[in-house]
């Protein structure tokens, strides 16, 4: 297991490298000028040349890239054009409030979204599958930031039960948390009803509830657990992408987090802030997908054993 | 066993909602008992930023949403009256040489930085140098040559005479800093700024919110209002519901009047509004393409309906613009001939051109509404002519390098904004044959005649004589059709009743200080 790890890590290194060229290159041949945007349109050109040969933007490209690689191996992402502030420290300033919002959205959607695809799928084609099915279509409609949007209005407006902006406490995170949860949620309800479908029609299920064993402990000791592998799969994804932040969210709800982070670095051609949040949101991907990868070999042993015969 | 179940769910899901209201009701509770439980001076006012302050270092910023930070932490030789005058702050006061070229400041004794220093002539002449001498702030400082301390007062020679000193000298771009402080460490100054403005700049959240604290020692006493939050709201729609929710006080309405019916017709708030410090205006290629031609130019001007444009693009708001300056110019002609609305002259001077039946064109615009909008219209106006004008909106940092620096395009819709309310800025940078070529004049126009114009008139002392220069200059861009003004927009503000001092600024210069509560 611990080798299995060790070589997920290390396949890390080449997608980091490659998502910071990829980015590096998008950003070089954009139009804009940092040095111009920084300066502003009544700036000298000359002003505007002597920043960019002190920020090292005349550099080739290569070597300005080899150059932020080799300190992003030592820790240093450099200083953001915008601020010129240490990108690590701008980008946890932000990670928090990012983190909270994925996660309360993850847990929210969990909650609701696996127990309704369970009973949707043991309730097939009756009532409650088909507003089940309607539901998850809807919550997959509709855009989040109309959800956004509506959500303020029945609770802080009407309601006066919520705060609309800002993080400055728990209630906070409510509304944005369910707005970016309704198209999760719709996803998990459908995979779950799906993966649940099959398994209950296994031979094995069937040999249990002949053997006596009750509804319940059929659904969540025989069949959920055989059900999981491709609900934790969808999980570890959509968590991985909402810790990359939800800019449409975070901008509904005036929360800074790292979805507005990337897009000012975007709209300021700021490449080290750009390349740092970029990765970051990467590596955090890829570790939740290892974690997810760790997941299954508690979940179905015979992974375990497959992983060991491996490696 | 399911009916149990299924009260027990009923059960639980009204204990929720009941701690949901019981947490919302305290919310409501909170937010009225600031209103109401604390004295007036303590209520927090929470105004609405677009996006924080990336730097607080004036001589590193031409940002407006910074800057209007800027102008509470920091105080400057002027500020701007409400009544658009410009009035003596640090500078208590001052002399023009004969030439015009030489302001002579003597600067107001006592005034205190937020570190308990006092303001000396030091510091003044320190920071105009810096300010001159940054890259950031050629906005305001391109006519400033160097500072000196002589005889206790603040000397800033100018390049040449300039008129409108005393404007940019209100800028935050120009504002005084300590010497000690700034020069042991600029980076370190750039996040814990020391100024001599109303407040103090407070805790940061990142991207969320500012707060400001008012400044017990400023010069004309403590501020009324003594905690200011800026909250950062970058989308309009939850600015104004955050408004409506009461969890805002004060916020600029969205720049294409959308919310415009809803806020005005609350009961609750304020909306107030002027005239805007920029007016829109068709632009054309002067040095390269089919409009170099200024009978097709004049043929534009003749068949641009500026009544319809406004009514059609910007919901009626906002006033048609004739001449080549901002409406709030004390250079602005009073009378003025506009360009006649004739879509048989258009044609004709289209056939005289070679063009009986029109042509073709690409319109590169700015990809936002208030760009997007007008120039749908005007393409439907074009067409009345024969011209069938394609619109290719394009991202503005795309804009920036191939329009306005690169003069890649054929007709383009932009803004004039300004930074100090003079005909110069609205007029120099735009139309000096100095600006093309990659400058501000991006209509790459070069005439002698009408560099001579702004030139005598950015010069002069006289009011009259420049009003007069100006005019002429506005006639001559007017005849030569290099720009065609089309509107001059609203600068709104809404905000809540209990507010006192409340005003739209044309230039977006925004003094919490003038604020306070009803009583």
């Amino acid at each position: 297991m611990l080798r299995f790890t060790g070589k997920r890590f290390l396949m890390m290194l080449p997608i980091l490298l490659s998502i910071s060229f990829i980015i590096f290159s998008i950003m070089e041949f954009t139009p804009g000028d940092p040095a111009r945007t920084m300066l502003g349109d009544y700036a000298p050109q000359e002003a505007v040349d002597a920043l960019r040969e002190e920020m090292g933007l005349n550099d080739p490209f290569i070597v300005r890239y080899i150059n932020y690689v080799s300190d992003a191996v030592r820790g240093d992402f450099g200083e953001s054009y915008r601020t010129g502030r240490s990108c690590v420290s701008e980008i946890a300033k932000r990670f928090s409030s990012t983190l909270k919002i994925a996660t309360y959205a993850m847990i929210i959607s969990m909650i609701i979204g696996i127990p309704v695809g369970i009973i949707s799928a043991i309730k097939q084609y009756s009532g409650i599958d088909v507003i089940a099915i309607m539901s998850s279509l809807l919550l997959t409609s509709i855009p989040p930031f109309w959800l956004g949007l509506m959500l303020i209005m029945l609770f802080t407006l009407t309601l006066h039960w919520l705060p609309s902006v800002g993080s400055t406490s728990w209630k906070s995170f409510i509304m944005p948390s369910i707005a970016m949860a309704a198209a999760q949620m719709a996803t998990l309800i459908r995979m779950t009803r799906s993966t649940m479908l099959e398994v209950i029609r296994q031979d094995y299920i069937r040999t249990a509830k002949s053997k006596g064993a009750s509804e319940g402990w059929i659904i969540l000791k025989h069949s959920l657990r055989n059900a999981l592998m491709p609900i934790i799969t969808v999980i570890g994804i959509d968590f991985g992408n909402l810790l990359g932040g939800a800019l449409i969210i975070e901008n509904v709800f005036g929360i800074s987090g790292l979805g507005t982070l990337m897009v000012t670095s975007v709209k300021s051609k700021d490449t080290p802030m750009l390349v740092a949040s970029v990765m970051f949101a990467a590596l955090l991907s890829s570790l939740v997908n290892l974690l997810v990868d760790i997941l299954y070999t508690y979940i179905d042993p015979r992974v375990k054993t497959q992983l060991i015969k491996t490696h | 066993m399911k009916k149990r179940r299924t009260t027990l769910f009923l059960v639980l899901s009204f204990v929720l909602c009941l701690m949901l209201s019981a947490c919302g009701s305290a919310t409501s509770d909170t937010q009225a008992s600031d209103a109401q439980g604390k004295s007036l001076g303590d209520r927090v006012l929470r105004d609405r930023a677009l996006a924080d302050a990336p730097t607080y270092d004036p001589f590193k910023t031409n940002d407006v949403e910074t800057m209007l930070v800027h102008y509470q932490i920091f105080e400057s030789c002027f500020f701007e009256a409400q009544d658009g005058s410009y009035q003596p702050a640090i500078c208590e006061s001052y002399e023009f040489n004969e030439a015009g070229d030489v302001l002579t400041m003597k600067i107001r004794d006592g005034v205190k930085f937020h570190n308990g220093s006092v303001v000396t002539p030091e510091d003044v002449a320190f920071s105009l140098n810096t300010a001159i001498n940054s890259a950031y702030t050629a906005k305001v400082t391109s006519a400033m040559d160097y500072a000196e301390v002589v005889d206790g007062n603040v000397v800033l020679h100018l390049k040449f005479p300039y008129a409108s000193a005393i404007g940019c000298l209100v800028s935050s771009n120009c504002a005084i800093v300590p010497k000690d402080v700034y020069e042991a460490d600029p980076d370190a100054f750039a996040h814990n700024p020391v100024g001599a403005g109303a407040y103090t700049l407070g805790e940061i959240k990142a991207g969320e919110a500012i707060t400001l604290n008012a400044f017990p020692d400023y010069w004309r006493g403590e501020a009324p209002i003594k905690t200011v939050v800026k909250l950062i709201i970058p989308d309009n729609t939850s600015a104004r519901m955050a408004l409506e929710a009461g969890e805002l006080d004060i916020m600029e309405p969205a720049s294409d009047y959308t919310d415009y019916e809803q806020l005005n017709n609350n009961p609750n708030v304020t909306y107030y509004k002027k005239p805007a410090a920029v007016f829109y205006c068709i632009g054309f290629n002067c040095d390269n393409g089919i409009f170099t031609d200024q009978r097709i130019r004049m043929a534009i001007a003749h068949a641009i309906d500026k009544e319809d444009l406004i009514l059609g693009a910007l919901n009626g708001m906002a006033t048609p613009t004739d001449a080549a300056m901002v409406m709030m110019n004390p250079q602005y002609p009073e009378e003025f001939e506009a360009t006649t609305y004739d879509l048989d002259l258009a044609k004709q001077l289209l056939a005289e051109a070679g063009y009986p039946n029109g042509f073709s064109c690409t319109m590169r615009i700015i990809g936002a509404p208030n760009y997007t909008k007008p120039a749908e219209v005007i393409q439907n106006q074009l067409k009345k002519i024969g011209i069938e004008m394609k619109i290719e909106p394009m991202e503005r940092a795309s804009w920036f390098e191939q329009c306005y620096t690169g003069g890649n395009y054929e007709i383009t819709y932009y803004a004039h904004p300004i930074s100090v309310n003079d005909a110069d800025f609205a007029m120099y940078p735009y139309f000096h044959s100095s600006g093309a070529g990659g400058g501000t004049n991006f209509y790459q126009y070069k005439s002698a005649e009408l560099d001579a114009l702004l030139e005598a008139a950015r010069a002069s002392t006289n009011e009259n004589e420049r009003k007069d220069l100006y005019k002429k200059a506005a006639e001559h861009v007017r005849d030569e059709a290099v720009s065609i003004p089309t509107s001059t927009g609203w600068r709104c503000m809404v905000a809540v009743n209990e507010l006192n001092g409340v005003y739209a600024d044309p230039m977006i210069r925004y003094y919490l200080y003038n604020y306070s509560w009803k009583e």
